[in-house]
């Protein structure tokens, strides 16, 4: 069995079948991808190191994607934090999304839609 | 909000009515399908499942409020699974536990399996299930998804109401444990798996672990009774050095099995049930048994078991108090036999009327140091130098120390016998480890006036014999007296060395005065002059009539010391002082030296013819000596070793009717004889009367005082108050009786120094 625990990256494939090769300490932002690839179940996720978000569109996967980067690069940073955009029309998806990744995109102060 | 007026539509598309009529059939499309995913989890075929599949299913369940229903469906789906394990994999071992306890591992593992793979189900489906957690349990306030898994495991399995899983359970990890304590080995493997998980899983109200209920009020109660069981046996068939051994270990491997397989908090439990069990209960019995109890190992000084005794019994209520009563009871019998030998070797003497030697004083003293040295080890080594041993110990010696009612006169005698002899060629550290613990035991007497009286007699023969062994040595005794007693114990004791440390000074003025003085004594004077109220002396002399060459001499000296210092007036005693007599005899000429008593009635036979006798109540005329001292100063000129007179008729006793002869042919090796005069020894009946008139005086003085001293600063106080602040004052020197006290205060009240108040006549005043 290929065991892609062992990879430094993994992959996220949207609904509409675009797929996103992201760093897994990133993705791991995540709760409910930290579940899915920790579980001590051996899901197929785990076992094939791609996960298939059947909900949620490229759009809003690739913010999603951004803000796990965003995040990570900022995290216990000490310098002047930007902003991070989003843009109106994909808020209310990207934050369904949110909540069902189990992200705290909301209680962001620097974020600006 | 700065937007586009062209995006509007966008968000209008996202409405969530469109969904609500999608949501009506949700459940009954998504529940198969999540229950279908859960069944292979048990099946343990997970890694066929799409985790972001079922997790989506139970998330969007739970956003379309079927959070109840999924809840609800899933601790069914659980139960039904836990019940079908129980019959498949446990039920079918019941039996085997039955048929022999030995096999009852195999219960315990096959429970284990069924636990251990729960757990994986229980872990994964919380997981999957996050959402219900977050989202529905908080608020219905119902346990978590995996804390729901294992309180249906405690209820359909561990406490099944279908199948006696519960009683087996019990019943094999009892075995278990029993087995290992008769010596066998276990499976402890098993054994913790099983604790562990009942430790692992909590009664509803979500903190106290099943374990408590399920497990351990069982093991205390069976433990009780084990060792109820045990101890009895152990206590009969074991000395009790051994019986300590077994129970400590007992309580250590009962220790060590909270730790191995059990848990910490039960640790303090059996350790009760232990301690009740095998010590408490059986307290007496050990420390009372014939072979080897607790009288038995004092004898023998066996350390190491008094001190398992003294670890085991304090671990217990009343334990520790116990043991100090029998170790009380123990020195107090030790002390008791001290003080019949006492008193069985004085009686012995009596009948036989001689005076009761020093040895008996020495020995008594030797014996209780011996007694202290042994307990101050055992305390040390034992009880761990535990205080209230050390004070029950304390105590204990105390008492029969002070039972012996000349245990003060011993002690001193004792210290003078060491000063004068025995200290000699001893180093300054053997020298004070013996005077501390003189010190030691000095702290125990209650009547330290009493001894005081006796140090000063005896230090004074010491002092003005010179037969001290170091002036250091006595000053180190006087300075540990001042540290326990206080500067007012020891002012007389140091004025006494002050008097000798002046003397030499003294005798070179007077020296230097004879040189330049016409009249000279007939012969070489040295004399000794003491402040009278330092040292143990009548305040007046006893009477004695001086042959006229000494009363020249103390002519001489008299004026050279009223010219140094006037108004000072010197009484002569005879008692205390020695000369040196050249004799003629036949056969060679002698050097003697004798008391200044011996000398006073030898001189009288200087005028006598020689052969001529001389009778007792001649001398007696001559000399006015009082007979007690005459016939004493007789005795050791006639009677003794050397006989320098002849007494006739010859016994040991002086009788008034005795004749005596100057002895011209006494001979003797060497040319400087010394007759000493009976030396200290134990009081006889009369002296010990004159004694105790004397100490009870001092303590009259005593007493007065302190009185005098309370009322003075407080001016007025009643009874009660006085007496209790009067005995606290006196109490470092004696213990005063409180009838003692009542007379001291009328005996003032009459001469005027305090007065009843009026109106209130347990009121006193001062009256300055």
């Amino acid at each position: 069995m290929a065991q892609a625990t062992e990879s430094e990256y993994v992959t996220l494939e949207s609904s509409d079948g675009f797929q996103f090769v992201i760093h897994r300490e990133a993705a791991m932002l995540s709760g409910t991808v930290k579940n899915m690839l920790s579980s001590s179940g051996q899901f197929t996720e785990t076992t094939e190191g791609i996960i298939h978000f059947r909900d949620i569109k490229a759009v809003i996967l690739e913010k999603v994607c951004q803000y796990w980067y965003y995040k990570a690069r900022y995290l216990n940073s000490v310098t002047e934090i930007p902003h991070f955009d989003i843009e109106p029309e994909y808020a209310l998806e990207t934050l369904m999304a949110a909540d069902f990744l189990d992200i705290f995109i909301l209680v962001h102060e620097k974020l600006r839609v | 909000m700065a937007t586009l007026p062209g995006r509007r539509p966008i968000r209008g598309k996202i409405r969530p009515p469109s969904k609500k009529a999608a949501t009506e059939s949700l459940f009954d499309t998504s529940w198969p399908e999540l229950a279908s995913a859960m069944t292979t989890i048990q099946q343990q075929k997970a890694n066929t499942l799409s985790f972001e599949e079922v997790y989506r299913l139970g998330y969007n369940m739970v956003i379309h409020k079927y959070g109840e229903k999924l809840y609800l469906g899933i601790q069914d789906l659980i139960e039904k699974h836990l019940k079908t394990e129980a019959e498949a994999k446990i039920v079918p071992v019941l039996s085997i536990a039955d048929a022999s306890p030995a096999e009852g591992v195999e219960l315990l593992k096959a429970i284990q399996r069924v636990w251990m793979h729960h757990i994986t189900c229980m872990k994964m489906i919380k997981d999957i299930l996050v959402h219900l957690d977050k989202n529905y349990v908080p608020q219905t306030r119902l346990p978590t998804i995996y804390d729901m898994g294992l309180y249906i495991f405690r209820d359909s399995i561990i406490r099944s109401s279908t199948h006696p899983i519960q009683a087996h359970l019990q019943l094999v990890l009892l075995n278990q444990i029993t087995q290992e304590r008769k010596g066998d080995v276990i499976d402890r493997g098993a054994v913790k798996a099983s604790t562990d998980m009942l430790l692992e899983m909590k009664e509803n109200n979500g903190t106290d672990a099943v374990y408590t209920a399920d497990f351990e009020l069982l093991f205390v109660e069976t433990s009780r009774e084990f060792y109820r069981l045990e101890s009895e046996d152990l206590v009969r068939r074991f000395d009790p050095p051994d019986y300590m051994k077994k129970v400590e270990n007992r309580l250590d491997e009962e220790k060590l099995r909270c730790n191995h397989y059990l848990t910490a908090k039960t640790e303090p439990k059996i350790r009760l049930i232990v301690e009740q069990e095998m010590i408490a209960k059986h307290l007496k019995t050990i420390m009372e048994m014939e072979n080897w109890g607790l009288k038995q190992l004092l004898i023998n000084h066996r350390l190491e078991d008094l001190d398992r005794m003294y670890r085991l019994f304090s671990r217990v209520p009343d334990g520790a108090k116990e043991l100090q009563n029998g170790v009380a009871a123990y020195i107090n019998d030790c002390g008791k036999a001290s003080n019949a030998g006492v008193k069985a070797s004085t009686q012995e003497s009596q009948e036989k009327g001689a005076v009761p030697g020093v040895t008996v004083a020495l020995r008594w003293v030797q014996e209780v140091l011996d007694l202290k040295d042994k307990f101050d080890k055992v305390l040390a080594l034992s009880f761990a130098k535990d205080k209230s041993f050390e004070t029950a110990i304390n105590a204990a010696f105390e008492r029969f120390i002070n039972l012996n009612i000349k245990a003060p006169e011993f002690m001193s005698l004792f210290i003078d016998n060491k000063l004068k002899k025995e200290f000699k060629g001893k180093s300054d550290d053997e020298v004070d480890t013996i005077l501390n613990k003189m010190t030691t035991l000095f702290r125990f007497l209650s009547d330290k006036d009493v001894f005081e009286r006796y140090y000063k007699q005896h230090l004074s023969t010491r002092l003005l014999l010179g037969k001290s062994v170091s002036d250091e040595v006595e000053r180190g005794m006087i300075t540990k007296l001042k540290i326990e007693c206080g500067y007012q114990f020891t002012s007389k004791l140091e004025g006494m060395f002050t008097d000798m440390r002046l003397l030499p000074d003294t005798m070179s003025s007077f020296k230097d005065f004879l040189d330049n003085a016409i009249e000279q004594p007939p012969f070489d004077l040295h004399t000794t002059v003491l402040t009278s109220t330092f040292w143990p002396i009548a305040s007046t002399p006893i009477p004695c009539h001086f042959p006229q060459n000494f009363l020249t001499a103390i002519k001489v000296f008299e004026r050279f010391y009223t010219s140094r210092h006037n108004g000072r007036k010197l009484s002569w005693h005879p008692t205390m002082g020695n000369v040196d007599l050249r004799a003629t005899f036949d056969s060679k000429k002698h050097e003697l030296n004798v008391s200044t008593m011996a000398a006073v009635v030898l001189l009288i036979f200087n005028n006598i013819p020689a052969g001529e006798s001389v009778s007792y109540t001649a001398i007696r005329e001559e000399t006015k000596l009082p007979d007690e001292h005459l016939k004493r100063t007789l005795q050791s000129v006639a009677c003794g070793k050397f006989k320098i007179l002849v007494k006739e008729p010859k016994s040991r006793e002086i009788e008034d009717t005795d004749q005596f002869t100057f002895n011209a042919g006494f001979s003797e090796k060497l040319t400087r004889i010394k007759i000493q005069t009976i030396a200290s020894k134990v009081e006889t009946v009369a002296e010990l009367k004159d004694t105790k008139e004397k100490v009870d005086d001092a303590r009259n003085h005593m007493a007065e005082a302190a009185i005098v001293r309370v009322m003075k600063n407080r001016k007025q106080l009643d009874h009660n108050n006085l007496v209790a602040e009067v005995v606290a004052q006196l109490q470092v020197r004696f213990n005063p009786s409180l009838t003692m006290i009542k007379r001291r205060i009328e005996a003032l009240i009459e001469r005027e120094y305090l007065e009843r108040a009026p109106g209130d006549r347990k009121l006193y005043n001062y009256m300055a």
